[in-house]
Formats: C-alpha cells, structure tokens, sequence
C-alpha cells in the first residue's frame, strides 16, 4: 500500500494500538507480524525474495561471527608464543576466510538485485554490440519483477553483514530477530537505509506509548503529506510539460524544468521519508535522516553529505572507505607520488574511489545510461571540487574577496544549485539520448516563452499556481529556521494547546483541501517506490 | 605523537589538532581528510589501518589516533 | 497520565470532525438537480402520498405540480439523471424514511440496459450526494464500490476528498448550502424540442429476448420489496421511448406481477393515443419528454392513479398553502418552449407558449461552433435556418414583450447530418 493512501494510516493505527497494548514481552512479535502484512498488501510473491536476503545474511552473519571468536580464541590461547609475523599471518588468514564468507553473501544478493533490475540493461547493451558486429543477439524476455524495496534491504542487510566482518557488532543468533531488522514497515518503501547498531535493539526493545512522541510524529506525517501532495504533485506538471518533446521546450524553460523537477524530487522523496520517520516515531522508533536540506549546501562534496544521507554514508563506509584504503589504491597512489608529484599522487586514491562511489550511486538509481551518466556528472564534479578547490579558494583571497561573509554563502549556495539542478537534466530523458537532447535545446535561447498562456499549458490556473508559490515559500521559511538550528516540534510542543491544535488542523485541512489527490487527480506513486 | 601532529597539519593546517576531540563527530574532517590521513599513518608508521578502524572513536582527537597506531603497531 | 492524554486526543478529534463537517458542506457541489433533491428533506414530514423513483426519464416526465393542479395529489419525485440502480433502490428507502406515502412509482432505467458505473461516475455522486448519510447510503456507496474499485467509501462519504479540487470557485455561489422548499418537488423539465422517431419494433416483438440485467434487477427488487414490508402498493412504470421492444414490456409486466406490483406502460399504443404525445413538439430527445409532453403525461398518469389508489385531494387544504404559491412561480420558469424541426439543412425554430403570446417579439442569435454567426429579430415566434453538415450549432432565442425581457432559451448543441 501507498505511504500516502488512507490504508496506510488505517493500517499504521490499528498496527500502534496493537504494538502498544500486547505485552511488552512480545512487542518485537507484533511488529514483526505488521512488517510482513505490510509487505504481503505490496505484493505476496514478493516475500521469498525478502526471506531469501534474510536468511542469507543471517546464516553469512552466524559464520563470521564463529570465524571472529575462532580467530580471538586462538589468538588468547597463543599470544605469548607468537612473533609480530606469525600473528599478522594468523590475522590475514582469519580475513580471508571472512572475505570468502562476505563475497559469498553479496554475490547471492546483489546477484539477484542485478538480475531483477539489471539484466534487461545488460542484455539490451550486449546486443548492441553483438549487432553491430552483426553477430545474432541473445533472447531474453524474461519479465522480472521488481521486489518492493529491494534496492534497500539489500543494502541494509549487506551493511549489517559488513559490520559484523569487521566486529562492529555481534550478530544475531535470532532469527526472526533477523527478519524483524530487514522488514520494518515504514523503511520498506523508500528507505532510510539503517544501520544494524543504530536500529536493531530499538526494534527488540520495548516501547510504551508516549503522547509527546506521538504528536510529534503525527506532525511529521502531516509535513510529508504536505510536502508531496500540496507542493512535489503540482509542481511536477512544470517538469513534466517542460520534459515533453513535444512541447519543445528550449532554453530558459529546460531551466526552469529542471528547477522544477528539483523541488518535486526533493519534496516528494523528503516527504515520503517524513511520512516513514514519523509512523516509526509514533511506533517509539526513531530512523535517521535521509536529508538536511540539501540545496542549502556549499559544495557538492556537502551537498551529498545532505542528501539521501543514508546511502550517502553507506557508499561512504562500505565502499569508500575500503576501496580508498585498499593495497591496490595505495600502490596506485605511491606511483602516483614518484611520478606524478606529491600532490596528485596523494589525491589518486580518493579520486579514483570518489569517482567509482558516484558512478555506482548513478547506478544504483536506474538500469540506464542516463542514471550511469548522471553519477559521471556528479564524480566530475565531485573530483573537480577536490582538484580545483584550493586554488580557486587562492584566487578567492588574492582577490580580496570575503569568504566568510553572509553574501559569499548565497554565492556558493546558488552555485551548488545550479551544478545540481543542471545534473538533474540527465534524468529527465527517457533514454541518455534523449537527454542530451534536452541539454542541447537548453543553449537555445527563446524569449517567446514569457508569452501568457504558459501557466495553462502548464495545467494551473492562477489561483493555483498562487497557492503553490505560498507552499514553497512557507517551506522555504520552515527550512531556513531548521538551518538555523530550530527544532520546530519540541518548540511547538511547549505552546499553549489551542496553538498547537490550530497548527494542526491548519496542517491537516491544507492537505485535504489543497493536496493533490483522488478521483479528480491520478496521483503518481513515488518516485522512488521503484527502487 | 609529534610526527603525527606533523601529518595532520600538513592535510589540515586549519584545525587545531592540539585542542579539538570531537573532529569526526563535528564534522570538523571530511572522508577525504580521513582517507588522506590514513594514508599518510599507514606510510610513516608502517601500520595497516583498514576500513574497519575508521569509526568515530579512533579518530575524534589526535589522541585517539595515537592509541590507534599503537594498537596496531603492537600486534 | 495515559486518561488525561487520551481525554485531549479525543476532544482534538471531536473538534476536528466538526470542522470536517463545515468543510463538507462547502464543498458539496450544487446544481439544479442536486439542489431539488436536497429539498426533498424540506417538506414536512409524512406530508406527501406519492413518491416517484428512477432515472432521468422520470425526471423529465413526470412533474408533480401538474398532479397537485389537476388532482391536488402531493408527491415528490427522487429522480436524478443516470441513476445507478444501487442508487434507486438507495432513494425509494430514504423516501420511506421520511415520509409514508400511499404509492411508490419506479422507472426501472436500467432494466434491460447494462449500467456503466465506471463511466457514470459523476452522476452517481450527483445522484448521491444531496442525500444525507445513512445505513442505506453506505450500502450503495458499497455497491458502487464494488462496481469501481476506483471510487473509494471516503469520496462519498466525505464530498471535500472528492471535489477538494474545486477550492479556487468555493465561494462563488452560496446557494447550495441553504436549501428551501422547492416549487417544483424535484421536477426539472426540458424547456426544448426535436423531432423523434420511432425505433424498429416499437411495442411489437423483436424476435430478441429482453435481456433482464441481473444486478440491476436484485437493486430494483429489493426496493419494490422494501415498500411492500411497509405496506405501500408499488406501480411500475416504463415511460414512452423511442425503442421499446414487446419482449422488454412483457418482461417488465412480468416482474411486476411476480412481485406483486402494478404496471404501466406508456408507450402501449391506447395511452399514448389518450395522452396524445406529439414526435414534433413534445419530446427532448428520443428517451425523454420535454415540459410540453410532461404536461401531458402527468395528465393521464394522474388520471390513473386517483382511479387506483385512495388518494387525497389537498388543494384547499391546511398545511399546503405553500403549493398554491408555488404554482405561480412553477408556471413563469415553463412558460416557453423552443421547438426544432429539421428537413434537409433547413432547421425551422419555433417557440410555443403555455399562456399567450400576443405583442411579443422575439431575438434570434445563431452559433455555429461556439461563435455568433447570425441573430435576427422577428414579431412571429418562427424563423428558418440554413446549416451545414459537420459543424455544431446552437441557438439562443430571447422573449420580449412590452414589460421587459420575458425569458431566453437556449437549444441544444447538434451537428447535423
């Protein structure tokens, strides 16, 4: 079911009078029964797949853990008759043995996530070259589904599996234990993507009913369901006209386009994500931000520190971080030092793994090259910033200019979100092609467009497009008080409660009245239901 | 801990190393300065920090580094 | 701790339904016919002793003021246009509930013709949303439901999910939130005519079997079953079409007799000679009558049901002097009518009167596709027009006698073939 549909609130109510009337001893059980009725209204034949990972990763996790306390055991037994090389040869031994354990598990995982959302790709692909070497090309309908989520479990499971390789955390022995951390609900559909120390015990633990908790997560349900249906479902009708080839828009407009399809992205993945930490936070869980207002930020390095912040730091922390630190990068970076001097060899392996990082992250958003071409963009960028930053910060102060000033912020705000708003362009196609296309028809410039009639072709009339300017301004308002460190709902929470009931109800009337949704309208799924 | 000190200002001459103890919790380094800094350890002290060191604790001070490398250096 | 919590929970709620009550109200839409049928809770109660029920052919026939003029039988009509079955069987129950007629009259619409609830979807809110909620209410939102997966329960139980997207007109027109007593008792006639023509094996037999839709006809049981609980005599109608076939007449009469009711068909051959129907002037389209021909109808189904049911007599009587009052202004509103004949590309438009229509004269404005194209005046209620196949015309004639404007008709849009 639909994070912004009546069944889901139904559901989530009906799933917290439960949660919080059984017994606290069996809480764990209840949510664990939701997670899979939940997932069961997504799609019944979905469930082995998710069952699959689980069972895969909690086996994987059951080994590593044996492996590690083998390694300490012996290590304890032996200590004072081993030399410095015989323990580094007991160590690698026991590494390796874990790594055969880790790459098992991510081959049959992310082997069945590549199968499920990449093979079309590859095998399109694959014929593109067989044909052009006019070579008879493969035969491959197979029509997969798409397991609801997959994209995220996966990589939460893999994380936790990771966690327990490097001794992180212990695993848990179980099962449904398991289960219960791959399958909580409100994560299901769009993430967060958590991690196994940050969430797990707050599952198994035991909550009781808080009505301060429960206000302030119905408040961010309300935001989210703000965010999407009042602003990212009309704004969309901007990028969609605009992103129409056969409404041939040029210029100015493939600008204004992607400004659009910026905001909608934003307020429509922001607001599913508000809609989950909220369910979780009436349930007593708390799940980390995915975003801290992300076109707030300076640099593209900050932008992605504020943007899908979970997969951000996922890359980060299973796949930077290890790939930067690998003997293979440092080698390269060493050569890299004797002849290419200092300075570039020291960058090589951050660049090299930076550039990988993004091109996966494009990668993981879709199975076309527009999406791969999208993460080049942003590794281009990225490395840019790392190469070319301290010498413009050089030009900066020779030239005077103050770098600390209020003013020079909005500067490199606006700058990040151009360099932003411009990569969007990539995704906006149906192929890369037509994508570039986009790009091209964006230096064509037409001032024809300012003619009236724009905001119907648009599909608003005034009143309309008033409102959707008064919702990005209050969301505008509220985002620059949260950047200046305001926790809006505990302050709320300290007003007299006919303020807080008039926020409320302003809050739930404005999404009733203004959102975008029912008969009238075909509300579009979220855009990253897909995943 | 003086060469240590040496590696660090060199990649962040901006931050006093002597003084701060929350520089990954705050944000004070980014991943690159991490990575830098590891590699730069890994090379001058002959240690092998993976990924799997790089937690919050072992790299909040220049302290915390210390005791790092000296774990390492150790086994 | 937890009662304190609990007890503002649930004043918050209460506050939050109350306003979501106001909110549904303003966002109910309002119409003609929807506003007629929300006046239906304005007559007193147990105040009228017939009911009619059905689609739009029911609406259009049958006009309750005409039966108060001839017979001074009160009644109320609870026909909308298009109405889903699950919807009549909803009206003829929510008619008992509030009032205790003597007869219930149905046109069964849909009968022999498979109602599409996907593509009716308007209508069916048009039909249901002037009602007020109840058991029965919910039953046929159920119905619908199961008939459309895409029409949800809170669409019409709550008219702001629905028609949230009409915020920008909310406060253009008031008057659908205050309703008074109607002066037509949910009559709302057509005030044009075409010419009509009998289908192939009108009343004769067709050799094709009537085809009765099983789900449309356990709706129309259940509702003629719910007036026979109650004791009141149930009469079936099938009012005059253009394509009626023996087989359908025998199927209906069938139905009737099986469940006990009675039956008439208008479009047998003795009671449209009694009513004298005109293909000319008295039809709207090919399935319903315009006020010319309502008149008429009304006549002889009057006639019929003071020979068969103990009616009263209420002109005169204490409590209804409303229904005096509401001739006069029943009378200005059908005072016109704006008739169409076509022969060839020749349209002559012609405008007939119920009073007299002396020192008038009379403004012609022709359109053809949506733009003024000619407009003419004339001192006799006629005039010509030439037209050309495959573009859409329509005229408009205004009225005009020595007080002032009288009235301004607008036809129909057709294309011509």
């Amino acid at each position: 079911m639909s994070l912004i549909s009546l069944e889901f609130l139904v559901f989530l109510g009906i799933t917290a009078i439960i949660y919080f009337l059984a017994p606290k001893k069996v809480q764990w059980i209840v949510l664990l029964i939701a997670n899979y009725v939940f997932y069961a209204f997504a799609g019944a034949k979905y469930i082995p797949f998710l069952l699959y990972t689980t069972f895969t990763t909690y086996i994987g996790c059951l080994w590593l853990s044996k492996l590690n306390r083998k390694y300490k055991e012996t290590l304890a037994e032996l200590k004072g008759s081993l030399d410095r090389e015989q323990k580094k040869r007991l160590k690698t031994a026991s590494i390796r043995q874990k790594r055969w354990v880790v790459a098992l598990v991510c081959v049959l995982n992310f082997g069945v996530l590549g199968l499920v959302k990449y093979s079309d790709f590859l095998v399109d692909n694959i014929n593109g070259i067989l044909s052009a070497l006019s070579l008879p090309v493969l035969e491959m309908t197979v029509d997969w589904i798409l397991p609801l989520g997959i994209s995220f479990y996966t990589f939460q499971a893999i994380g936790y599996l990771v966690d327990v390789y490097r001794d992180q955390v212990e695993a848990e022995r179980n099962f449904f234990k398991t289960a219960l951390f791959l399958s909580f609900f409100p994560q299901l559909v769009q993430g967060p993507i958590s991690r196994y120390e940050q969430l797990a015990h707050q599952l198994t633990e035991e909550h009781r009913f808080d009505y301060d908790r429960f206000k302030k997560g119905a408040y961010l349900i309300l935001w989210g369901l703000f965010k999407k249906l009042v602003i990212a479902e009309r704004i969309v009708r901007i990028s969609n006209w605009v992103f129409n080839v056969e409404n041939q828009a040029t210029g100015v407009l493939i600008f204004i386009g992607a400004v659009a399809y910026s905001i909608r992205v934003y307020t429509d993945f922001s607001g599913g994500i508000d809609i989950a930490r909220g369910a979780a936070q009436i349930l007593g869980i708390e799940l980390t931000q995915n975003f801290e207002r992300p076109y707030f930020a300076t640099t593209i390095g900050e932008f992605w520190r504020r943007w899908h912040m979970s997969l951000g730091s996922w890359f980060r922390d299973y796949v930077f971080y290890p790939l930067s630190l690998s003997k293979g990068l440092s080698k390269a970076g060493k050569w890299g030092r004797k002849y290419l001097g200092n300075y570039i060899g020291k960058l090589i392996p951050v660049l090299t793994s930076q550039f990988v990082v993004f091109t996966l992250i494009g990668v993981w958003h879709g199975s076309s090259w527009k999406y791969i071409a999208f993460g080049f963009y942003h590794g281009i960028m990225i490395v840019g910033g790392i190469l070319l930053g301290p010498k413009l910060h050089k030009i900066g102060e020779d030239r005077g200019i103050n770098m600390t000033s209020f003013g020079f912020r909005v500067f490199q705000i606006l700058r990040t979100f151009i360099i932003v708003v411009f990569g969007r362009i990539f995704t906006m196609g149906n192929s890369l092609t037509q994508s570039m296309g986009y790009y091209a028809k964006s230096f064509q410039f037409d001032l024809d467009f300012l003619t009236d009639g724009l905001l119907s072709k648009w599909g608003f009339h005034r009143a309309e497009f008033l409102l959707l300017v008064a919702a990005l301004f209050l969301l505008f308002i509220v985002s620059v008080l949260q950047e200046r460190g305001m926790q809006i709902r505990d302050t709320l929470l300290k007003k007299h409660m006919l303020i807080q009931w008039m926020v409320y109800l302003a809050l739930i009337f404005t999404v009733i009245i203004f959102g975008v949704y029912g008969y009238g309208y075909a509300s579009s799924d979220f855009i990253y239901r897909g995943f | 801990m003086k060469k240590l000190l040496e590696i660090l200002e060199d990649i962040r001459p901006d931050v006093n190393f002597e003084e701060e103890t929350a520089l990954v919790t705050d944000g004070v380094l980014d991943s690159f300065d991490i990575v830098s800094i590891v590699g730069e350890i890994n090379d001058q002290f002959d240690v092998d920090i993976y990924a799997e060191d790089l937690i919050p604790e072992n790299f909040d001070s220049a302290e915390a580094m210390m005791k790092l490398i000296e774990r390492h250096l150790d086994e | 701790m937890y009662k304190k919590d609990v007890i503002k929970l649930i004043a918050f709620l209460m506050v939050f339904l109350l306003l979501l009550g106001i909110v549904n109200m303003f966002f109910n839409p309002g119409d003609e016919i929807r506003n007629e049928k929300a006046s239906f809770y304005e007559e007193p109660e147990n105040s009228m002793e017939v009911i009619f029920c059905g689609s739009s052919s029911m609406l259009r026939d049958v006009s309750p003021m005409e039966l108060y003029k001839n017979q001074g039988i009160v009644s109320y009509s609870m026909a909308t246009v298009l109405q889903a079955p699950a919807v009549t069987e909803f009206t003829v129950k929510e008619a008992l509930r509030y009032q205790n007629p003597k007869v219930v009259v149905i046109n069964m619409e849909s009968a022999t013709v498979d109602y599409d609830y996907v593509g009716r979807e308007a209508h069916i809110h048009s039909s249901l949303d002037p009602f007020r909620f109840s058991w029965d209410k919910l039953k046929a939102i159920w119905a619908i439901g199961k008939q459309d997966s895409n029409q949800h329960v809170a669409d019409y139980l709550f008219p702001v999910v629905r028609y949230h997207e009409a915020w920008p007109s909310l406060f253009d027109d008031f008057s659908r939130l205050q309703h008074q007593e109607s002066y037509q008792k949910g009559y709302v006639g057509m005030n044009t005519s075409v010419e009509v023509e009998f289908g192939e094996n009108h009343m004769e037999y067709s050799g094709e079997p009537a085809g009765l839709q099983e789900d449309a006809m356990q709706h129309y049981r259940a509702a003629v079953q719910s007036c026979l609980d109650e004791g009141i005599q149930v009469l079936l109608v099938k009012l005059p079409r253009m394509t009626w076939t023996m087989e359908e007449h025998e199927a209906l009469a069938g139905f009737a007799e099986e469940m006990g009711a009675d039956y008439l068909d208008f479009n047998q051959e003795s009671v449209w000679q009694e009513m004298g129907l005109d293909t000319v002037t008295d039809f709207y389209d090919a399935n319903h009558l315009n006020h010319m021909g309502a008149v008429k109808l009304t006549r002889v189904l009057g006639e019929y049901l003071s020979e068969n049911y103990e009616l009263s007599d209420m002109r005169q009587a204490e409590g209804y002097e409303s229904w005096e009052d509401s001739i006069i202004t029943y009378e200005e509103k059908y005072t016109y009518c704006l008739n169409e004949v076509t022969d060839e590309n020749r349209v002559r438009y012609s405008v007939s009167s119920s009073q007299n229509m002396r020192n008038q004269s009379y403004k012609w404005e022709f359109y053809k596709n949506n733009e003024q194209v000619a407009t003419e005046e004339t001192a006799v209620p006629e005039i010509d027009f030439q037209v050309e196949t495959a573009d859409e015309y329509y005229v408009v004639c205004t009225v005009i006698d020595e007080d002032g404007v009288q009235a301004s008709i607008q036809s129909d849009k057709h294309i011509y073939e």
